[in-house]
């Protein structure tokens, strides 16, 4: 198993937005399609993860409904809003636009690493 | 998730709290056990990885505590967020809140005018105040002819009686704008009566209130600042009274001093049109005479009882069943409540009064039927009593 890597601050909630942007989802399910995507680098723990959705609720970015699940029991499934899936848009843009510009400047450093 | 939800629906979002994180938990030992591992080592993990429970619920809950008070900006812009979302509902509450306020505003201003404000004067509660009551028990002032014999023949008075009757004055040519103001022609003693004096120029003398003499004025504090800007030089100013007779500014009475009702205008009694041909049942007006000490209402009514049957004997045709009428100023137009005793709401029930509804009900029937006893007592009718009650304010 690769190392756990730490999340830069702020980024959990844009990775929570585009996997809830698939389709309503629960807080198990989303942890698990993060460690499975990330090839188990994305680890987010319930501390962290449930604070972070019902951050993203109260903003309106998130809503949430209950529904009875695959086990039987009933499970809170989160959908993103209207608002939510422009502000996915817009920080993914920025966060792109970023890591390009991070990964350029890494490469114009002169190769030392 | 809504702010109303998050402030006072608590209960709930805690047990949903609960159910959520129950079923994550439920679903990772699922897991660890469908993967080979005891449940007792998956859970292990868990709380090693999250620290337990209840410290995933704690860090929840910080995210639903509502903002703290201290941040009121923050508080103002969701404030301003939500009603700028909901225009109709703002302005309906905004309409509803002004209107509530209005109406509370002014329900304020005429208890308070009506029922606590105290009379600016000296020991207000030993100023009788005499009007007559016929055979029928209707209310009425006295004409001036009355007056005159009551007060030449009174003994129970501490210093001289003195006499009022309201009417409307207005001022002009004065420089200003031509007003019509509230008035009170006024026998010379009556502000010794009150014991109050101008805080600028002098009072009426005895020689202002003859027939015939050049007429002065008087005027309140409020007028003083609104109409002549405060000038010290207002004393001297020649004014028209009622555009028609030309009159001398004398005096300012001092600030809440507007005896009786919101008068600001003053004028000797012998200035009242009509006072000389006036006949004994045109009843204008008031008369007071501040009590002895020891003396009681009691002891007016006696001293003017015999007064009164003296002149229904001598002018039968309009004194006849003419009796006195004796209150205390603070009972004619206050309840009888003074602030001294307002702690304790006792209104004097019944009052001598036409309207029949219980006393704070009382006062403010009276205050709103004032204008019409004020015609009544502007048209020189016999039915104009002072008890309707205007405010307790001077």
């Amino acid at each position: 198993m690769p190392d756990k890597s730490d999340l830069p601050q702020g980024t959990l909630d844009l990775l929570i937005l585009q996997v809830v942007a698939a389709g309503p989802i629960h807080g198990y399910a989303i942890a698990q399609r993060l460690q499975l995507i990330s090839r188990d680098v994305v680890q987010v723990p319930q501390g962290s993860l449930y604070p972070a959705l019902h951050r993203l609720e109260n903003r309106g970015l998130l809503t949430a409904d209950w529904k009875t699940s695959d086990t039987g029991r009933d499970s809170k499934f989160y959908r993103l809003t209207r608002k939510g899936r422009t502000q996915l848009k817009e920080e993914a843009a920025s966060w792109l636009r970023l890591t390009e510009a991070i990964a350029l400047i890494l490469k114009a450093a002169g190769g030392s690493l | 998730m809504t702010l109303w939800r998050r402030l006072f629906r608590r209960d709930a979002l805690e047990r949903d709290l609960d159910a959520e994180l129950r079923d994550h938990i439920e679903r990772e030992v699922a897991a660890g056990v469908r993967a080979g591992a005891s449940e007792a080592d998956v859970r292990r993990q868990m709380r090693l990885t999250s620290g337990g429970l209840d410290q995933v619920k704690e860090a929840c809950r910080d995210v639903h505590r509502p903002p703290a008070l201290t941040d009121v900006a923050g508080d103002a812009r969701f404030a301003w967020r939500i009603l700028a979302r909901n225009g109709w509902a703002t302005a309906g509450a905004i309409v509803t809140l002004a209107l509530a306020m209005g109406v509370a505003n002014t329900t304020f201003i005429g208890t308070y005018a009506d029922l606590w404000r105290d009379f600016p004067f000296e020991r207000p509660d030993r100023i009788a105040i005499m009007r007559t009551v016929d055979a029928r028990g209707r209310e009425a002032g006295l004409s001036f002819a009355d007056y005159q014999d009551w007060r030449r023949d009174a003994r129970v008075f501490d210093g001289p009686s003195a006499a009022f009757a309201i009417g409307a004055i207005s001022l002009g040519r004065d420089g200003a704008t031509p007003e019509q103001f509230e008035g009170l022609y006024v026998s010379a003693d009556t502000f010794s009566v009150l014991r109050v004096k101008p805080m600028l120029g002098r009072d009426f003398s005895p020689d202002d209130d003859r027939p015939g003499a050049e007429a002065v004025v008087i005027i309140s504090s409020n007028i003083w600042k609104s109409r002549y800007a405060a000038s010290r030089d207002v004393l001297g100013r020649k004014v028209s009274v009622n555009a028609a007779v030309p009159a001398t500014i004398i005096g300012v009475m001092p600030d809440g001093i507007r005896f009786i009702d919101f008068t600001d205008v003053w004028l000797p009694l012998a200035q009242m049109p009509g006072l000389a041909a006036q006949r004994r049942d045109t009843r204008p007006l008031m008369m007071i005479g501040r009590l002895t000490d020891g003396a009681s209402l009691d002891s007016v009514r006696a001293d003017l009882s015999p007064i009164a049957a003296n002149l229904a004997v001598a002018h039968p045709e309009t004194n006849k069943d003419i009796r006195p009428l004796v209150n205390t100023l603070v009972e004619a137009y206050n309840g009888g409540m003074t602030l001294t005793n307002s702690a304790i709401f006792m209104p004097r029930w019944p009052p001598r009064s036409s309207c029949s509804s219980p006393p704070p009900i009382w006062r403010i029937c009276c205050w709103r039927a004032r204008p019409i006893d004020r015609a009544r007592s502007r048209s020189g009718s016999p039915s104009a009593p002072p008890s309707g009650g205007s405010s307790a304010g001077c």
